[in-house]
Formats: structure tokens, sequence, C-alpha cells
């Protein structure tokens, strides 16, 4: 392919649009920032709003670590992202694995079954869902916030098994004719091999997570389990007293620093994972 | 004895499959069915038949939800959708920079709903001090209330979840069009098509795929919309119920702390959220299966002429 090397005003145009459009994304985000950095003497903004703070500070900051246990939330948010990750590894690669490469009888009814969690939103068993949780014990915990996502995870077996059908059968012929057991066969071969679907399931589950408001404010009640979005729903809603703009906003600056780093580092892999869900369509 | 041994071997798959499949039954079925028993139960646990329905269909508040849900679905989807692959064709046809424009659209994806709207509830804030009125003003435009407005408290709204979500989007049929082989549009251009035929032609005809599955999460996900209400306005979906969706009102009437809930109102409107759903899934499969077969026999014939 011969690359034209005019260069035509359609393609400037294009390129004006284009920049225009990322514009509208970046001003915001960037007016986010910075005003959490700008030191203003009253509840609300600036006026007129700036983009550069004049003098650069970090009251807005002081304000919300002392009057926000933020920490906290994101030491929970963090436990609750964890805990789902691993939950998710196990549950989706031993249920993909094994309907890709198991050989018993009711393979296509059982696939039929596990999907059809696909087909019911889960914000339309909501009730249900938190009696089961607080019957077995669950409410106020992590394992009760990640249990009913991670053990209804037909998306990512599904990702997992069509993963899987493209490895070769070879392998685990191999693994049985030297008398390694399922079980041994799924850890010790194809495991390993599944490390990059793996890295999608953490990566777009880990942001699901980590974003998640609602059912996280079911299952968690008490301020002391909070997540990160619960604290920032909390304090932006007023429950706690007034709500001070700058503190709203440096708050809600700490809440992306997890995710923005992990973007900043992973950009390639997530946008490659966020693509990947769209092809197995 | 055979027969014996071959079961055996079923079962050490099956037990494999035993975590999935208790948590389907747990956390799918069971639910599934205690929401529609509960929707046709009171209280006290007794039959009322289909009471709770005709209750809930007679409150304006649901029925306000309702066509919130549906109104912000469409235009919500009506916007995102086109504009997403529109983006996605601006960027595929450019040669440097895809990689910055594509960082810079997904950038949203790493803020929460919550956070987004913190942002632009100060942006949009209703006093002529807010952002967006200042620079508005420059324009000579009058100072809007913007989400404090019940006129254009969800188009607002609407804008806001666009600006978050439309970076996903982006992406997935920017992959699309990548995977489009490069000969279709190099025999194009040598028959001489403009690149806006070859677009109309070619690009989507081939992205069917990745719209059939964009609109579908897309729609499941607006009709689903809780967060962003939710963060705006809290369980009351003020300004005067506009902001009020489907998804709020269950949640109103599950968990509510400080207003009145009524478990059957919820299940019942539980079932309806997934009527529509189910409805809507089913209306963009028969949709898409539809235009894609047409569109691709079309797009066919124009490629051999």
């Amino acid at each position: 392919m011969k690359k034209r090397k005019k260069i035509k005003p359609a393609m400037i145009a294009t390129y004006l649009l284009l920049t225009v459009l990322a514009l509208v994304v970046v001003v915001p985000f960037v007016w986010f920032v910075s005003t959490s950095f700008d030191y203003v003497k009253s509840y609300s903004l600036r006026f007129p709003p700036r983009l550069i703070p004049k003098e650069f500070s970090t009251f807005n900051y002081k304000m919300a670590i002392s009057n926000v246990p933020m920490l906290k939330y994101l030491k929970n948010t963090a436990i609750i992202v964890a805990t789902s990750a691993v939950l998710n590894i196990i549950t989706a690669t031993l249920a993909g694995f094994t309907l890709s490469k198991g050989n018993f009888r009711g393979k296509g009814v059982i696939l039929m079954v596990i999907l059809s969690n696909m087909m019911v939103p889960f914000e339309s068993k909501l009730l249900p869902i938190y009696s089961v949780i607080r019957t077995i014990g669950l409410s106020n915990t992590s394992l009760g916030v990640v249990l009913p996502s991670v053990l209804t995870n037909a998306m990512y077996i599904f990702f997992v098994k069509t993963f899987c059908d493209g490895l070769p059968d070879d392998l685990y012929e191999a693994g049985r004719v030297d008398g390694a057991g399922i079980l041994r066969v799924y850890w010790k071969i194809y495991f390993p091999l599944l490390t990059p679907i793996i890295a999608t399931i953490v990566v777009l589950d880990a942001i699901n997570v980590w974003n998640d408001l609602l059912w996280p404010m079911v299952v968690l009640t008490q301020q002391d389990h909070y997540t990160v979005q619960i604290g920032l729903q909390m304090y932006n809603s007023g429950a706690s007293g007034t709500t001070h703009a700058g503190t709203a906003l440096a708050l809600s600056v700490i809440s992306i620093i997890p995710l923005s780093t992990i973007y900043i580092f992973c950009q390639k892999y997530i946008v490659q994972s966020i693509a990947f869900t769209g092809m197995k369509q | 004895m055979k027969k014996g041994a071959r079961l055996k071997r079923y079962m050490s798959w099956y037990r494999l499959l035993l975590i999935s499949l208790v948590g389907t039954l747990v956390f799918n079925f069971y639910p599934l069915i205690e929401t529609f028993i509960a929707s046709l139960q009171n209280m006290n646990g007794n039959f009322i038949g289909l009471t709770n329905y005709k209750i809930m269909f007679a409150n304006g508040e649901f029925r306000q939800s309702v066509v919130n849900t549906l109104y912000m679905a469409v235009l919500g989807v009506g916007f995102n959708v086109p504009f997403a692959f529109i983006i996605a064709s601006l960027m595929n046809s450019i040669g440097r920079g895809k990689g910055i424009y594509r960082v810079i659209f997904l950038l949203p994806m790493v803020m929460s709903m919550i956070t987004v709207v913190t942002l632009f509830k100060y942006l949009m804030m209703p006093s002529p001090d807010g952002a967006f009125n200042y620079i508005l003003s420059f324009w000579g435009v009058q100072p809007r209330l913007w989400l404090n407005d019940p006129g254009t408290a969800r188009e607002s709204l609407i804008f806001i979840a666009i600006w978050k979500g439309i970076g996903y989007n982006i992406i997935l049929f920017f992959a699309g069009l990548q995977g489009i082989s490069p000969e279709l549009y190099e025999a194009a251009e040598v028959d001489g098509a403009t690149p806006l035929k070859r677009w109309r032609y070619i690009t989507i005809p081939c992205s069917k795929g990745t719209f059939t599955f964009v609109l579908m999460t897309s729609t499941i996900a607006a009709l689903k919309r809780f967060t962003e209400v939710y963060a705006v306005s809290g369980e009351t979906g003020n300004p005067a119920g506009k902001l009020g969706t489907l998804m709020l009102y269950i949640y109103k009437n599950s968990f509510s702390t400080l207003n009145y809930k009524d478990e059957g109102q919820a299940a019942a409107a539980s079932v309806t959220l997934f009527v529509i759903i189910l409805a809507a899934t089913l209306l963009n499969n028969y949709l898409t299966k539809e235009k894609s077969a047409d569109e691709s026999a079309s797009g066919r014939r124009r490629r051999v002429r």
C-alpha cells in the first residue's frame, strides 16, 4: 500500500475536527485536575473559571484527607477489586476450560444454562440476591460484594472458552497419557497458556468493580466498609454536612489515581482488551 | 461396567462446573423466580394476583420513570453510537496520531460515573458563574439551569453520559475498522469511488458485526441507567422527577432508608425492566439481522459492479 504524500485539505479538516473533539474531552479533565489545586475562600468555585491555578495549593487535598477517611475507602476498594480478580480467574478459567476441552454428555445444555446469566440483568434481581447474601451472613463484607457477580460471570467464561477453543487438544491427550488427572492438566498445562485472556479479564473487571456504585452501596451499609465510590457519593450528596466544592474535586482526583496509573502504563493493553470483547460477538 | 466407567469420567468433568452451576442456580434462577413470585404478592407474602402491576401502572411516578428511561435510552444510544462510528471512521482515515486520539477519547473510562457527574455538576452550575454559562455568555446566551431545569435535565444528563461512554464505543468500532481488508478500498479507489462512497459501501457494511454488538450493549446499559441520575439528585429523581429512571424506582422501593418502600412494587418494576430489556434485545437482533442481510447484499452488488 502506497501512502499519499500530498496533504489534502480533507485531511487537514479531519485532523481539525478530531482535535476539537479531543479538546471537548481534555479541557474538562484538565479543569478538573487543576481546579482541585486551586485555593478558593468559599464553598463554591472561583469565578470566572480558570484552567491554571494562580497559586498552586494543596488546601483542598488537606481538607479531603482530614474530612473523609479516603485512605480507608481506597483500601476497602482495593481489597474488593483483588478478591474479585482472584475469584473470577478461578471460576472463569475452570468453567471455560471444561466447556472447551471437556468430553461429557450435556455440554451444550450446560453451556446454555451458564450463558443464561448474560440474558438476565443483575439489576433486575437486586432484592432476592441481597437477601441471599444477607442470609449467608455476607452483608458488609468484600466477599458479599463480589460473590454474586463472580459466580455468574458467564461473559468471562465465554471469553476463556473461546480462547481455549483455539488451543490444541493434543496437549490434553498428552497430559492424560502421562497419567495426569483433569485438574492437573488444567492447572499445569492449560492455565499458563490462558495468561493473555486472564489479563484481559482482570483489566476489564478491575475497571468495572472499581467504578461500581449500585451493588456495593446495597451490600455495604456501614461507613467502615464503604468503597471509594460510595464515599464520594456520600460526600457529594452532603450526607456529612455541607459539600465544599474544592474538597469534592480533590476527592474525585484521589479516586481516579489508581486507575489512571494503570491506564498510563497499560493503555495499549486496555484498548486491546476492549477490542477483544467486541471481536467475540 | 463400561457404563459405570463412562459415568465416572463424566463426573470428573461435571465437578469442575459445579461452582458455576451452583452460582447460576443461586444467583440467577432463584432470584429470577423469586422476583416473579414477589411481584404477585403483597408485603405479607399473600398472593394478590396482578394488583402490584395495577397499582404500579396507575402510579404517575412509575409511568414517568418508564418514559424517562426510554427517552434517555433513545437519545443516548441515538447520539452515542452514530457519533462513535463517525469518530472511529475519522480516526481510521488519518495517517499519524491515531494512538493519541485513542488515548484521549478513552480517558474518561478511568473516571467513575460519580466522578464525571461531580465534574459536570460544577461545570454546569445553574448560576451565571458556572463554566458552561460563562463560556456561552460570550455568545450572548442567557444562563441556563442545565441539570436543574426540568426542560433540559435529561438532555444535560445524556451529554454527560455520552462524554463518559463514547470512548469505549469508539475503540470497539475502531478495532472493527482496522480489520477491514485494505484491498477493498484500493479496488474501490481504482474504480473511482469517492471517499464518501467508499465509506458508505465498504466501511458501513463491513462494520455491521460491531454495530450489532455496540447497539446491544449500549441499549442494555441505557435501560439500566442508575448511577448518573443517583449522583445528580439521589433518590428523588428531581428536577420534577425528570431524572427518575426505572432502575432508580426499583432501588428506591427496595432499599430506600429515607422514603416509603414497597418490595412488591420493586419486584413488579424489576419484571417490567427485565421484559423491556428482553424486548429491546430481540428487536435489536431482528433489526440488525434484516438490515445486515440487506446491506451486505447491496454492498456486494456494488463492489461487483
